[in-house]
């Protein structure tokens, strides 16, 4: 396999297929929930946090490419920007669409100052930063690889683990805080869940595109399915393919993001499956 | 068994930082059905959800059989307002029912043969075996209640709470609700429902809360559901019209 397309595409291969299958399982529960647009402004609102994350590790004489750094710098930038969200919500009279859409734009705009700002006085090597707004898996490493792999997995195996729970909680709260799960706690995993997916989805997707992840290949799946387990392992595999076979392209078409070319891809998917679903008539 | 199923002592409980339901006191027997009756915003459904646990009260007590909402959660099952739930969900009849294990199923116990059984005998004792493979968005009004119906009775809960169990839907169906609840009842189940229809009161239910905001009267419906009380909880004359039958 190495052989055939390289050991970096190798790499960035298996990267992709564990984050497009943990993608599209969580994707699953976040499409049930009505959580995409927040998973969005949650991506956008990474920006800020990946240029500081930057600056940061340059500035200690770490590796510029450290992406350990950038994607706490993102996690951590993320996290502000729901607690913002839920602040305007809970004590504003603003709405949830609103305090969305204010964070998002708000954040990504900030992030793309920064950004600015830092191209223009070319601290180290701030070519990898834009890597991360649509997806590159050009520049991929092993060691991110094993964080983008391993927390796939854990990722996964949370869903795998609580799924009766986020079935329950999302199609009727109360049945599970009655069970003695409290709303608040399972809101607070799948929005965890959410965070998580989006970061280590930066670099193979872009923060610009991660939402797609998180919804087309399970709004795909739900066409085809009638049950949450089904559907969420069908998202799965939708996302794992799409992702992976972005991913040789990007490698065979170098500038080509990888990111753009995994969401036109789940998109050819979700057509196809609204024409035939439609066909025949089984769009339940 | 205690003769209460549920007493309240002085509660008042805020919803949304409103009083929606101010220093009440009320007691509601044990193997009974009873209504909670009273116009819009008379904290019915807050009510419910004091009762549920769900929200806390600012004042008073609330104990389920001697112990408090929370404590008791578990032998409490709670049927939803139809109109709270997207009846669009990814699930079948079977799948419904089946989610009320899940609180002792816990995040890994296998769900066995047993399991489905229970389910499965639940459907039958709502007349909806027929049904299990159907998927949700497929079902009549009175159907959908009877899911939720199957999906209390797999839980075994004590009590028995529903917001609205006949809303929307027409009077067959609302008949054969009563009847799962009545023989629930005779299994010795206590069962609390909001309840709009004044003119069905009487025929569906042993006991009535009258609420509005305050307790107006509660206890059997012969003794309290008179129309001076009626009259008294809604503030207004004249209701013969809705209670043709009292």
């Amino acid at each position: 396999m190495t052989e055939l397309i390289g050991y970096n595409t190798a790499l960035a291969l298996v990267g992709a297929l564990l984050f497009g299958f943990s993608s599209g399982h969580v994707g699953a529960f976040v499409y049930l929930r009505k959580a995409s647009l927040l998973s969005d402004s949650l991506a956008h609102a990474t920006l800020p946090g990946l240029v500081i994350g930057f600056l940061v590790s340059t500035f200690l004489g770490m590796e510029e490419k450290n992406s350990l750094v950038l994607l706490l710098g993102a996690g951590v930038s993320a996290l502000f920007g729901v607690v913002v969200i839920q602040w305007i919500t809970a004590r504003t009279k603003l709405g949830f669409d609103t305090a969305i859409a204010a964070v998002l734009s708000v954040f990504f705009g900030f992030g793309i100052v920064l950004l600015t700002g830092v191209q223009s006085v070319s601290v180290g090597q701030q070519a990898g930063l834009e890597d991360y707004i649509l997806g590159s898996v050009s520049g991929m490493l092993l060691q991110d690889v094993v964080v983008i792999g391993l927390v796939s997995i854990m990722c996964s195996a949370a869903v795998v683990v609580y799924r009766r729970l986020l079935t329950a909680f999302i199609f009727d709260p109360v049945l599970s805080e009655m069970a003695g799960y409290a709303q608040h706690r399972m809101s607070f995993l799948l929005s965890l869940l959410t965070l998580v997916i989006t970061i280590i989805g930066l670099k193979i997707v872009g923060l610009i595109l991660v939402v797609a992840m998180l919804t087309i290949p399970a709004a795909t799946a739900r066409l085809w399915t009638t049950g949450v387990w089904s559907m969420s392992l069908l998202s799965a595999l939708f996302g794992s393919v799409a992702a992976g076979i972005g991913v040789i392209i990007s490698a065979l078409l170098p500038s080509l993001p990888s990111g753009a070319v995994i969401v036109v891809l789940m998109f050819i998917a979700l057509g196809l499956s609204i024409v035939v679903t439609h066909l025949r008539g089984s769009n339940v | 068994m205690s003769a209460d199923a549920i007493s309240a002592t002085e509660l008042s409980v805020d919803y949304d930082g409103v009083t929606a339901i101010q220093d009440v006191d009320f007691t509601v027997r044990a193997e009974k059905l009873t209504a909670i009756v009273g116009p819009n915003g008379a904290g019915k459904s807050t009510l419910i959800k004091a009762l549920l646990g769900l929200i806390p009260n600012r004042n008073g007590t609330i104990s389920c059989f001697g112990t408090s909402p929370k404590q008791y959660r578990k032998n409490i099952s709670y049927v939803p307002q139809r109109a709270q739930i997207d009846w669009e969900f990814p699930a079948n009849v079977f799948d419904v029912v089946a989610m009320g294990l899940y609180g002792e199923l816990g995040l890994l116990r296998r769900f066995s043969s047993a399991h489905k059984d229970r389910v499965q005998s639940a459907l039958t004792d709502v007349d909806m075996a027929d049904f299990a493979a159907r998927q949700i968005s497929q079902l009549s009004g009175g159907q959908q209640q009877r899911v939720f119906l199957a999906r209390s009775i797999v839980q075994d809960a004590e009590l028995i709470l529903l917001d609205e169990p006949f809303g929307g839907i027409d009077s067959k169906s609302e008949a054969v609700i009563v009847d799962i609840l009545r023989r629930q009842k005779q299994h010795g189940k206590s069962i609390v429902a909001v309840h709009h229809d004044l003119s069905t009161v009487k025929d569906y239910f042993d006991d009535v809360i009258l609420l509005n905001k305050t307790v107006t009267a509660f206890g059997p419906i012969n003794d309290v559901f008179t129309k001076s009380n009626i009259e008294k909880t809604y503030g207004v004359s004249n209701l013969d019209f809705l209670t043709g039958r009292s």
